[in-house]
C-alpha cells in the first residue's frame, strides 16, 4: 500500500482521473471503495485499466484539496447512493412498500419488495434497496423529522 | 425498428429533434433517463440515436435541486395525512410511479457516430450511464470516455439493449469488423417484475399479482376440485345448516320452559318433555357435529391430496429453467406452504366461516322477529365491534411482525453461534456473543410487552361494548317484563342469543383476509399448474435410435436469466465435434464451461443459434432419446436415497444383477461395494451421505456405464478426491470413454491429457481450439499459461525424491 500523502490525483483534459506518484509514470485509475458503507471517506482503492490495485487512499483527508475534489467527483459517478432526508409517505400494499422521499438528489418515488430490503448498518443507520437495485441511505434516523421517524417505526 | 426503444418525446423536443437531423435520417432509439449529469433526480433527460448520431438532451435546470413539488410538508400537515388515512391508489404506470414533468429547456450534447470508436452501457453501483469512447489522439494514450446520459438502475437494462443497437449501427456504418458483442438485436423476453394489468410489483418468484387475482374466479376453480365429491359436499352443507339451527334451539327451549312450563301451565309432564327435548337437541348436535367435522376434514384432505399430487406431478415435468427462475426454495414453498394454506382454508376456515355466517344471520333474523326493540339494543354495538376489531388487527399486525422478526433474529443468532461454537471459543468471543444475545432478548422482551399491552387494552374494551349492551337489555327488557309487554322467558332467551351473536363477529371480520390468503395461495398453485414446460418435445420430434455422436454448435448465444444480463453468458460459440472425439473444456470458473454442457444436455435451449446432433437440431430430437444417449458424471455426484444397486440402475431400472455388477466392476466400484456388509443392498443414505466422495463418484460412473450412452459428459469428475482415488476413478473413466464422444471439464489439466482437442473458453467465448501441442506452441496463449502455472505448482508440492516422476506426469499433459 502506498502512503496517501504523496499521491496526486488530477483530471486530465480528456476527463480521465490520473494518478501521479513519485517514481512512477502517471496512470489512469478508477476508484473503488473498500468499505463503502462503514467508511466511505477512506480506504479507496485506485485500480488501473486492468483492474489491478495501484494504490489505496487511506483517508480522503490525506489528499491535497485538488486531488480530493477530483476523486470525489469520480466517486460520485461510480457510487450512486442518494441520502434520504425526509420521508413523505410509506404505503404498503400486498407486501410491497411504496416510498415517497426527498433525497439529497431530489424527490423520488420508489418501490421496495418487503422489509428485508432495509438493511440496518447501525441501529440508526439504514441502507434501503428498491426493486431495481437502487440504493438509498438513511444516515441517521434520529436526525430526521418526527413525521419521517414515525413512518419508519410504523413500517419497519 | 423495435418500438420498445422508442418513447414519446415531450412536445418541445419532438419539434426540435427533426431540425437537427439530415433529410431521411430517422431516430432509432428514443429513451429517457432519470438522472442529470450530476446524478440528481429531476425532469427526465433524453437520448435520441440515429444511424449517424446521438443527441442527448439534459434539462438545464441551472443546477437547482428540484423542489418537493406538491408533497405535503411533514410535521404541520401530518395530522391531516393521518386523517386521510389510506386513500385508494391510482393505477401505476409501468416504470416509475411518479415521473416528474418534462423540463422547459435542455442542454444538447451532439455526438457523431463516425467520431466514436465504441458506444456502450456502463454499470456502476446504484446506476449506470451510456458511455462513448473516442479514439485517442496520441499513440499509446488510453482512449477518452465520456458519459452521455446517466440513469438509475430502473433504466439499466433498457439502455443496455438500446446501446447495443446503437453500437451495431455504428459498426455497420464504419465497416468495422470484430467480435459481435452482446445479444442479437431486438429486445428480449424479460422475466416479469410487474403485473401487466395494473403495473404493481409482483411478489418475488411469482407472476401472480395479488391485486388482480380475481378472488371469485380463483376460489370457484378451487371449488371445482369438490366436483368428484359433490354428493358429500352437499351433505356437509346440509349438516352445517342443521347444526346452526340446533345451536339456536336451547335458548328457545329455555323460553318455553320458563314461560309455558314453569310460569304458565306448571305441568310436570311438560317439564319432562321439554327436558327430553333439550337433551335430545344436545345429543343430535354432538353426533351431527362429529359427523360433519369428519366429513369436512375428509373433503379438505381429499382436495389437498389431489392438488398436491397434481402439483408435484406437474413440477416434475417442468424444465430446468423453471427451477432456476423460482429457485428451489420457492418451489418447495409452493408444494408445502401454499398447499398448506389451502389445506387450512379448506379444512378449517371455510367451514367455520360458513357456520359463523349462518349463526349470525340466523340470530339477527330470529331476534328481530321476537322483539325488534330489544334486538336493536343487541345489534347496535356490532359496528363498534367491527371497527374495534379492525383497529386492533392493524396494530397487532405491526407489533407481531416485529415480534416475529426479532424472534427469528434470536433464532438465527442461536443457530450460528451454537453450530459455530468452535470458532466462538477458539477466538475467545463468548462474552461478545452473550451480550449480543442479551441485547436481542431485551428487544424481544420489549416487543412482547407491547403485544401484551395491546391485548390488555383490546379485550376489555371489546367486552365493555358488549357488557353495556347486556346491562341495557336488563334495564329495557326488565322494564318491559314489569310492564307485561315481554315475557320472562323471552328476556332470558334474548340474553343467551346475545352472547351467541357476539362471539362470531370477531372471526367474521377476518373473512376478507382469509379469502384473500386462500385466493392468493390457490392462484400461485394454479400458476404453476398452468406453466408449460419451456423445453418439451416439438410436434415432429424424432427418435434417433442410433446416435453417431457428431455435435455442432452454430453461433450459440445464451444467458440463464435473459432479463438480468447486459451481455450473454455464452457469446457466439461455433464448434464442430466428430463422433468419438474427446473434447477437453478449459477455462477459468465462470467462463461458461458448465453452461455449454447444460445446453448440450438440453436443460436449456440456446437463446440464439443452434446445436445439432448428427445434423438434427437438438430441439427436434425427443428429450427421452437425448437422456438415453447422454450421460453425465458430475463433480458432486447426486445419489438418491436407496440402495447401491438401485442407484446404479437409476437410468435403466430393468437392468439385471449381472449387468449391475459388470458396470460396477468397470467403474472400479465392485471392490468396495463387495466389502459392505450389505453389499449391493447397502442403503446409501440421504444424497448418498453414507459413502465417501470417491465411492459416490464411482457409483455414478457405474450408473453412466450401465446406460451405455453415445455422448459422455464429465464435469470435474475427479476434482474432489485424493490422488489415489483419482487414479482409480481415472481408470474407470477411461473405460467409460472408449468409443464415445466425450466432453470433459477439468481444472487439473493432466486429466485432459487424452483429449483429442482442447477448447479454451474465456469470458463466454471460445478463445483457443487445438491439441495440447498446438496450444502449447502459442507463446502467450491462455492454455500455455495455465499449463505453466500448474507445472510450477506441481513442482513445489512434490517431495524431492518423487520429483522426476511428477515431472513426467506433467509432461504428459
Amino acid at each position: 500500500m502506498t502512503d496517501g500523502s504523496d499521491l496526486v490525483l488530477e483530471r486530465d483534459i480528456r476527463g480521465r482521473l490520473v494518478l501521479h506518484r513519485p517514481g512512477h509514470p502517471p496512470v489512469g485509475v478508477r476508484p473503488a471503495r473498500l468499505f463503502p458503507l462503514s467508511f466511505p471517506e477512506g480506504y479507496i482503492a485506485l485500480l488501473d485499466h486492468e483492474e489491478k490495485e495501484v494504490a489505496v487512499v487511506r483517508d480522503l483527508a490525506e489528499l491535497d484539496l485538488a486531488s480530493r475534489q477530483a476523486l470525489l467527483e469520480e466517486l460520485e459517478h461510480a457510487y450512486l447512493m442518494p441520502q434520504i432526508q425526509r420521508i413523505y409517505a410509506i404505503e404498503e400494499e400486498f407486501g410491497v412498500l411504496h416510498w415517497h422521499v426527498l433525497t439529497d438528489r431530489g424527490e423520488r418515488h420508489f418501490e421496495m419488495r418487503g422489509r428485508d430490503e432495509v438493511q440496518p448498518i447501525t441501529p440508526d443507520r439504514f441502507l434501503v434497496r428498491d426493486i431495481d437495485g437502487n440504493r438509498y441511505e438513511i444516515a441517521d434516523v434520529r436526525a430526521l423529522d418526527r413525521w419521517s421517524q414515525n413512518l419508519i417505526h410504523t413500517h419497519l | 425498428m423495435v418500438e420498445a426503444f422508442k418513447e414519446p418525446l415531450p412536445d418541445s423536443l419532438a419539434e426540435r429533434v427533426p431540425m437537427l437531423l439530415d433529410a431521411g435520417e430517422e431516430p432509432r432509439v428514443v429513451l429517457s433517463g432519470d438522472l442529470d449529469h450530476h446524478g440528481r433526480f429531476g425532469p427526465p433527460s433524453w437520448l435520441v440515436a440515429t444511424d449517424r448520431r446521438i443527441l442527448v438532451f439534459t434539462p438545464d435546470g441551472k443546477g437547482a435541486v428540484p423542489s418537493a413539488n406538491g408533497a405535503p410538508a411533514p410535521g404541520r400537515w401530518a395530522w391531516l395525512r393521518w386523517l386521510e388515512g389510506r386513500r385508494p391508489r391510482p393505477p401505476r404506470v409501468l416504470d416509475d410511479p411518479a415521473v416528474p414533468p418534462p423540463a422547459s429547456s435542455y442542454h444538447l450534447t451532439h455526438v457523431l457516430l463516425s467520431r466514436a470508436v465504441e458506444v456502450k452501457a456502463r454499470e456502476s453501483v446504484g446506476g449506470g450511464a451510456v458511455q462513448v469512447v473516442f479514439a485517442s489522439e496520441e499513440e499509446g494514450d488510453p482512449p477518452q470516455r465520456v458519459d452521455l446520459i446517466r440513469f438509475s438502475r430502473a433504466h439499466l437494462l433498457r439502455f443496455g439493449d438500446a446501446t447495443q443497437l446503437i453500437e451495431k449501427a455504428r459498426r455497420e456504418a464504419s465497416g468495422q469488423q470484430g467480435d459481435p458483442v452482446g445479444w442479437p438485436a431486438g429486445p428480449r423476453k424479460r422475466s416479469k417484475a410487474r403485473c401487466e394489468r395494473c403495473g404493481r410489483v409482483l411478489p418475488p418468484g411469482s407472476e401472480t399479482c395479488p391485486a388482480c387475482v380475481q378472488k371469485g374466479r380463483v376460489l370457484w376453480r378451487l371449488l371445482g376440485y369438490l366436483r368428484p365429491y359433490w354428493k358429500l359436499s352437499v351433505l356437509s352443507l346440509v349438516a352445517s345448516i342443521g347444526l346452526t339451527a340446533l345451536a339456536l334451539t336451547p335458548p328457545y327451549l329455555m323460553r318455553i320452559l320458563i314461560d309455558d312450563v314453569l310460569i304458565g301451565h306448571k305441568s310436570v309432564s311438560m317439564l319432562y318433555w321439554i327436558t327430553a327435548a333439550l337433551g335430545g337437541t344436545h345429543l343430535v348436535r354432538l353426533v351431527l357435529g362429529a359427523g360433519r367435522d369428519w366429513l369436512t376434514s375428509w373433503l379438505g384432505q381429499r382436495i389437498y391430496f389431489d392438488l398436491r399430487t397434481q402439483l408435484y406431478r406437474h413440477i416434475q415435468k417442468l424444465s430446468m429453467g423453471f427451477f432456476d427462475q423460482k429457485q428451489v426454495g420457492g418451489v418447495l414453498s409452493r408444494i408445502s406452504s401454499d398447499t398448506g394454506t389451502l389445506h387450512y382454508f379448506l379444512v378449517g376456515s371455510a367451514p367455520n366461516l360458513l357456520i359463523h355466517s349462518l349463526t349470525v344471520v340466523g340470530i339477527a333474523v330470529g331476534l328481530l322477529l321476537m322483539n325488534w326493540r330489544l334486538a336493536l339494543v343487541v345489534l347496535a354495538p356490532t359496528p363498534l365491534l367491527v371497527v374495534g376489531t379492525f383497529w386492533f388487527g392493524k396494530r397487532v399486525h405491526v407489533v407481531y411482525r416485529r415480534y416475529w422478526r426479532v424472534l427469528s433474529n434470536i433464532h438465527s443468532l442461536l443457530v450460528s453461534t451454537i453450530s459455530g461454537a468452535r470458532v466462538v471459543k477458539s477466538f475467545g468471543q463468548e462474552h461478545r456473543e452473550v451480550s449480543r444475545f442479551e441485547g436481542r432478548s431485551l428487544e424481544f422482551q420489549g416487543i412482547s410487552l407491547d403485544a401484551a399491552r395491546l391485548s390488555i387494552i383490546y379485550y376489555p374494551s371489546m367486552s365493555l361494548i358488549t357488557v353495556i349492551s347486556s346491562v341495557l337489555i336488563w334495564l329495557i327488557g326488565g322494564k318491559q317484563v314489569l310492564e307485561g309487554t315481554l315475557s320472562l322467558g323471552m328476556l332470558t332467551a334474548f340474553t343467551s342469543y346475545m352472547w351467541q351473536f357476539y362471539a362470531p363477529i370477531g372471526v367474521l371480520c377476518e373473512i376478507n383476509n382469509v379469502l384473500q390468503q386462500a385466493a392468493t395461495a390457490s392462484e400461485r398453485v394454479f400458476e404453476v399448474l398452468d406453466t408449460e414446460p419451456d423445453i418439451r418435445d416439438s410436434e415432429n420430434a424424432v427418435y434417433l435410435s442410433r446416435i453417431e455422436g457428431r455435435v455442432v454448435f452454430r453461433d450459440v448465444c445464451f444467458s440463464y436469466d435473459e432479463s438480468g444480463a447486459l451481455e450473454p453468458l455464452l457469446k457466439h460459440i461455433n464448434l464442430e465435434v466428430a463422433p468419438g472425439e474427446m473434447i477437453g473444456l478449459v477455462g477459468a470458473s465462470g467462463s461458461g464451461k458448465t453452461t455449454l454442457i447444460n445446453l448440450l444436455l438440453r436443460f436449456y435451449d440456446p437463446t440464439a443459434g443452434e446445436i445439432t446432433l448428427d445434423g438434427v437440431d437438438l430441439r427436434d430430437i425427443q428429450i427421452a432419446c437425448l437422456r438415453e444417449q447422454m450421460a453425465v458424471v458430475l463433480q458432486e455426484p447426486f445419489l438418491f436415497r436407496g440402495t447401491v444397486a438401485e442407484n446404479i440402475a437409476y437410468g435403466r431400472p430393468e437392468a439385471t444383477r449381472d449387468e449391475i455388477i459388470e458396470a460396477a466392476r468397470a467403474a472400479n466400484a465392485h471392490d468396495f461395494v463387495m466389502k459392505f456388509p450389505d453389499g449391493y443392498d447397502t442403503d446409501v443414505g440421504e444424497r448418498g451421505g453414507r459413502l465417501s466422495g470417491g465411492e459416490r463418484q464411482r457409483i455414478s460412473i457405474a450408473r453412466a456405464l450401465l446406460n451405455n450412452p453415445r455422448i459422455l459428459i464429465l464435469d470435474e469428475a475427479t476434482a474432489s478426491v485424493d490422488t489415489e482415488t483419482e487414479k482409480q476413478i481415472q481408470e474407470a473413466l477411461e473405460r467409460l470413454m472408449a468409443g464415445r464422444t466425450v466432453f470433459a471439464i477439468a481444472h487439473r489439466l493432466s486429466t485432459l491429457r487424452n483429449a483429442t482437442r482442447l477448447v479454451v473458453l474465456d469470458g463466454g467465448r471460445i478463445a483457443e481450439v487445438g491439441t495440447h501441442e498446438e496450444l502449447m506452441a502459442k507463446e502467450d496463449g491462455i492454455y500455455a499459461r495455465l499449463v505453466k502455472i500448474q507445472m510450477e505448482m506441481a513442482k513445489s508440492i512434490a517431495p524431492p525424491e518423487e520429483r522426476p516422476a511428477e515431472e513426467e506426469e506433467v509432461a504428459l499433459v
